[in-house]
């Protein structure tokens, strides 16, 4: 992993990329001098920062500029941000970094030469967006260059000024000193001359013992424009002469629109049109456009829309026997190291302990608190989308297919995003706004969802299914796992909702595997196999993606294992990790934390290259109701880049898994959504929340990983596994609170208020 | 016609009496502070200041607030001068998305004007009523308990 990680700094050492970006981010914004598609310096000294991915709450407005800052040497009180405009130039490598969705190509391809070009490929599709816990791994290798070029110009542009040699001068927060004379010169008053000076091809990159930025917890830099109200998220754009506009979808999920119905306009107050969106010839919704945001509301719920039946049928959650899916003929195999099914035959007659199990997650809606919406304006074959999005450069290719017009006369304006964990990746509320912008040309339209919409036409985390086997040998060692699971490919789901679809193939989708392929422990005889089933409901990213249902299916498998061959489900753990030093040492660090504690579950993952351990702490209360008590995480994510933002990543990722885990499913009945708003879709409150402690590790590691996604997979299985520490109850089938073998303890979850 | 007073201001709309002031602040007096997150009172997105308490503007028709006193964000602090409440928020970097937590600062700062020193329960109640899909709740706690200890 070092190695590859070499060669991934060489290459970007020597190419930004940055051509035609640096050129929009100059003209676009705050007016100061240009240097490249990240950086604009202000004679004042004030450096703005261009933020290329979605600021939805990991932080990245604030890790991403002290990344660029710390090479720059820039005072971090001069330090502002900005979004940039989208173009190719701000392409995410990182996510082929983080393996997801497609695998490492430094692993894949094994050369430098092969990941330059995979890097090239990717450069000229520019696929610019925010997924996959990738944008601390890709700036990595951008924004630090970024910030050592620019720093490297100032100094050039010092010494001539000077009339000295460069490489006698030294920078010190937003100044260039001559140690000889003590003279010193302010960026600001150097930037001019900085910026016509050529960039260095290899610039030199801090030592991380030099670093005054990277992890030492820079003040966040959107915190003031977030507790005075002043953040402009999608939902707070206002333009002059703005319609507003509701949609009402087709009501069965991922239907498109067959017939609608509404009282005449006339009729409606404030309401100026109702009419289909979306893709032409494929709509999703229906829009009720007004003057102002309550009467679309009003009016849309006097709007019928029936839907156009699904191809193959609809779907109740359940319609298809996920269990008898198992046995399709040809699943696809992932992974055969071994043979598992021989050992798994031989295990009864060498006494060797053997189990099965089954394991189930509902469909989970993402539920941003931000209602899905978008703003659109048409305006003299130009057309201006305002999106709170995590798809930045799609928003613009999807709004030129929809409009007809060239990329080039499309311009994407990001705002801040109440949330994304995946859902603002898709399109669906982009192509809406296009499509009612088209329909008032010259009159910017929000089209904004109620969350009854939101949470009914989501794309959602998919309903999963595994059936698991495998065998212990006399001295506790795994000797196979027979690893099968059904679901929906996410990928090629998504696929089908991108611009120009390609039709992705899921029988290809490995990522459906990941957390087991190719896994953590050392297990001889490996099998995974996958069968992907097509639903009409849309399947799309949620938080860890595939790793929410792998890391709950194996993980309460290896508790299993463990505990149905008396060993500690800890130590079980530990000695099928000995080639793996990060994950031993991760839980060993929580088990000391809570070393004497009862009911305590365990669990380990790795994703995105960050590595995370967690230790669940319930409680019986009153012999009736659950309470989780605490969580205790440790995290190695390599150089940690902001560590109070990962702190606030975990406890963030803590409490969504545990939510999800204990409350949350989506059902559908003849293919609708029965849940509909917070009345319904419960999700873990205030008063519930557990004690969260995070350790982070000083991992030797040289590349970070991401740390957005990789605290989720992990708190399910931990928390199942303490319940089953606790009562003796093994919950194979997610929610907690809605599973049948809880019913003993009325299935109820007791807040810290209750039991104080 | 109605009157109210808003931030301080006396204000006065004729829109329908039976718009919820949430849309009202948003569309018309253009304070987006103030976030739409579920329509139906359960997320708390949306909570205002109303004579002083901790309202949902989501579910509170136009028609009954002739004559008093509401409060948004926008008229808690400002950048220049934060609400100890704000500055404590700031402090203990709560935001993460940031979009519930006009909510969660308008709810802590009506539960500490009312109650300066306010036990845990006290506590427990007044924060549980917002919803934070980030999961910022820990953070909250520590910033309440710093802004009880900032006014004391």
């Amino acid at each position: 992993m070092a190695a590859s990680g070499g060669l991934f700094l060489g290459i970007s050492y020597q190419q930004l990329d940055d051509g035609d970006a640096a050129e929009k981010f100059a003209s676009s914004g705050k007016q100061a001098i240009p240097f490249n598609a990240w950086l604009k310096i202000s004679t004042d000294g004030t450096i703005t920062v261009g933020i290329h991915r979605a600021e939805m709450g990991q932080g990245v407005v604030t890790s991403l500029a002290s990344m660029l800052a710390e090479e720059l040497d820039a005072d971090w009180q001069s330090v502002d941000f900005e979004f940039t405009p989208v173009d190719r130039d701000y392409f995410n490598f990182g996510m082929m970094k983080g393996g997801q969705p497609f695998g490492d190509p430094s692993s894949n391809i094994g050369t430098g030469a092969g990941t330059w070009l995979v890097r090239e490929v990717f450069h000229t599709m520019g696929l610019s967006i925010t997924i996959g816990s990738s944008s601390i791994i890709d700036a990595w290798d951008t924004l630090r260059p970024a910030g050592a070029r620019a720093r490297d110009m100032l100094l050039s542009a010092a010494a001539k000024r000077w009339g000295v040699a460069k490489d006698q001068l030294k920078t010190e927060a937003g100044f260039v000193i001559n140690p000889a004379t003590n003279l010193k010169l302010s960026y600001g008053e150097l930037a001019e001359a900085a910026a016509t000076e050529k960039p260095p091809s290899k610039p030199t990159l801090k030592s991380p013992a030099d670093f005054r930025l990277i992890g030492k917890n820079p003040s966040r830099l959107d915190d003031i424009v977030k507790v005075t109200g002043q953040a402009s998220y999608g939902l707070d754009v206002e333009l002059p002469d703005m319609l507003y506009a509701t949609v009402v979808h087709s009501p069965i999920a991922g239907s498109l629109v067959d017939t609608f119905s509404s009282p005449p306009i006339k009729e409606l107050s404030g309401v100026k049109a109702i009419f289909p969106v979306g893709k032409p010839a494929a709509e999703t919704a229906v829009a009720v456009a007004a003057e102002n945001s309550w009467l679309a509301l009003q009016a849309a719920k006097t709007v019928e829309v029936t839907a156009k039946p699904p191809i193959d049928g609809i779907r109740d959650s359940l319609t298809i026997d996920y269990r008898k899916q198992l046995n399709d003929p040809e699943p696809v195999i992932f992974r055969e190291d071994g043979d598992s099914s021989a050992v798994l035959s031989a295990a009864l007659t060498n006494q060797h302990t053997s189990l099965s199990a089954d394991y189930q997650v509902p469909y989970l809606a993402h539920v941003c608190m931000e209602p899905m919406n978008a703003t659109a304006m048409l305006d003299n074959n130009q057309l201006t989308i305002w999106a709170p999005t995590q798809a930045h450069s799609m928003v613009r290719d999807i709004g030129a297919e929809i409009s007809g017009l060239d990329p080039a006369n499309v311009t994407v304006h990001c705002t801040f995003l109440g949330g994304g964990f995946g859902r603002r990746s898709e399109l669906d509320f982009v192509e809406q706004a296009v499509s009612t912008a088209m329909r008032f040309s010259g009159r910017p339209v929000k089209v904004f969802w109620s969350r009854e919409q939101d949470i009914q036409h989501d794309a959602y985390r998919p309903l999963a299914y595994s059936s698991i086997a495998g065998a212990v040998d006399s001295n506790g060692a795994i000797t196979a796992i027979d690893y099968k699971l059904v679901t929906q490919s996410v990928v090629a789901s998504l696929y089908k909702r991108t611009p120009n679809p390609r039709g992705g193939d899921a029988r290809k989708d490995s990522s459906a595997v990941s957390a087991i392929n190719p896994g953590i422990y050392n297990i001889p005889n490996l099998t995974v196999s996958f069968v992907p089933i097509d639903s009409h409901i849309p399947a799309g990213p949620w938080r860890s993606v595939s790793h929410s249902w792998n890391g709950f299916f194996i993980e309460s498998f290896i508790d299993e294992l463990a505990v149905a061959s008396n060993l500690s489900p800890l130590l079980f753990r530990l000695n099928h990790l000995e080639q793996q030093p990060r994950h031993q040492a991760a839980l060993k660090a929580v088990a000391e934390q809570v070393k004497g504690v009862a009911n305590i579950g365990y669990a380990i993952s790795e994703s995105h290259r960050s590595v995370v351990a967690h230790a669940v702490e319930v409680e019986i209360i009153n012999n009736q109701s659950l309470r989780v008590k605490r969580v205790v995480c440790a995290v190695d994510c390599g150089p940690v880049i902001h560590p109070n933002n990962v702190i606030a990543q975990v406890e963030s990722s803590i409490i969504d898994g545990l939510s999800s885990a204990l409350f949350e499913q989506i059902t559908f009945k003849q293919g609708i959504a029965e849940q509909s708003n917070f009345n319904n879709y419960r999700r873990l409150r205030f008063n519930e929340t557990p004690i969260i402690e995070t350790i982070l590790l000083d991992s030797p590691m040289e590349r970070p990983g991401g740390m957005g996604e990789p605290a989720v997979p992990g708190v399910a299985p931990a928390l199942t596994n303490a319940i089953y520490q606790a009562t003796g109850i093994r919950i194979r089938a997610l929610p907690v609170l809605n599973n049948p073998d809880f019913q003993p303890y009325q299935a109820s979850y007791s807040t810290a208020e209750s039991i104080s | 016609m109605i009157k109210f007073f808003l931030n301080g201001k006396e204000v006065s709309t004729e829109v329908a009496g039976d718009m919820p002031l949430l849309w009202l602040l948003r569309d018309s007096f253009k304070l987006t502070g103030t976030k739409f997150g579920c329509g139906i009172g359960q997320c708390g997105a949306c909570t205002v200041h109303i004579d002083g308490e901790a309202m949902r503007s989501c579910l509170m028709p136009v028609s009954t607030l002739a004559g008093r006193a509401v409060t948004t964000i926008e008229g808690l602090g400002t950048e220049e001068h934060l609400h100890p409440v704000q500055q404590a928020w700031v402090e203990q970097e709560v935001s993460q998305c940031g979009y519930c937590q006009s909510g969660q600062i308008m709810a802590a700062s009506a539960l500490l004007a009312n109650k300066p020193n306010p036990g845990e329960q006290e506590i427990d109640q007044a924060m549980s009523a917002i919803i934070c899909k980030c999961g910022s709740y820990p953070r909250i706690r520590k910033a309440i308990e710093l802004a009880v200890k900032a006014q004391s």
